[in-house]
């Protein structure tokens, strides 16, 4: 193997994810700003409309949603789904961001041409044990959302009074969080053994 | 250790220093140096080659057992 070119790559990829790293940062401020601005102008004027346009069809995660005509959502029941979306994409955000952390722990000795350190093996460990939280999260976060999304806008109640044609929800649950979790115990477990390996190699004269 | 490394008793023996040594067997002194103290786990073949050829001796003046109460470990 040719451990320069490991070395070059590892150390743009750390180059990248650091980008990444800073674009989920500002992202996560444009979309805080933006939703405190939104509440900001509801404060002002309660009665203003956000510009959104709804075309009679609209969709929030998994629901698809079919208005009536001349129907459109009170300002505060948007901002409460506006803040629980924040609130739930700033989690994600956060996961993704401390994994990409993690990943650039891990590619830092190796972009110096050692990949076999025990704090690798770690990293992988901490890395395993946040794709659970992400897929727990993921998973709670559609849960979340969609029930904030038919009390924000009232969707029962509307669905009972006929303002609306048609609700449908399709939850979709994915599990593949389970298998990355193993498949990254195990790496984790090939780094222990890759670091005593290294060790030996490094005692031997 | 059980085993335990007597280059620095064949040195003394060859009177040379571990700077002329590291130049014949191409180790780095610093290397040479745990080697003879003792602070390595194992040892290629090859060092031991180039060591015995720059030394003149047998591996056997360099490397001791030597029984341990606890079974070497």
């Amino acid at each position: 193997m040719d451990i320069n070119k490991l070395s070059a790559t590892a150390g743009r990829l750390n180059r990248f994810f650091k980008a990444i790293q800073a674009a989920i940062i500002i992202a996560w401020i444009v979309v805080i700003c933006v939703t405190a601005a939104l509440t900001v102008q509801n404060a002002i004027n309660p009665n203003a409309m956000l510009d959104y346009e709804f075309n009679n069809a609209l969709e929030l995660g998994p629901i698809k949603l079919t208005f009536a005509d001349g129907y459109a959502p009170e300002n505060s029941n948007f901002l409460v789904y506006a803040w629980i979306s924040t609130a739930l994409g700033s989690a994600y955000a956060a996961v993704l961001y401390i994994g990409l952390g993690y990943v650039r722990k891990i590619l830092n000795p190796i972009a110096c041409g050692r990949p076999f350190y025990l704090e690798n093996a770690l990293y992988l460990k901490k890395i395993a044990v946040l794709s659970l939280i992400w897929g727990v999260v993921k998973n709670l976060g559609v849960v979340i959302e969609t029930t904030a999304a038919m009390r924000s806008f009232g969707l029962d109640a509307l669905r009972d009074s006929g303002m609306i044609s048609s609700v449908s929800v399709d939850y979709v649950f994915s599990f593949d969080f389970i298998v990355t979790f193993f498949v990254l115990m195990l790496m984790s477990y090939v780094f222990s053994y890759g670091a005593e390996l290294q060790r030996l190699d490094d005692e031997t004269l | 250790m059980a085993i335990i490394l007597r280059l620095d008793r064949v040195m003394a023996d060859r009177k040379m220093s571990l700077n002329e040594l590291s130049e014949k067997v191409g180790v780095a002194n610093v290397n040479l140096s745990k080697l003879k103290n003792g602070r390595v786990s194992a040892i290629r073949f090859s060092t031991l080659d180039a060591i015995c050829e720059a030394l003149d001796c047998q591996p056997g003046d360099i490397l001791e057992y030597e029984k341990t109460p606890n079974g070497g470990k």
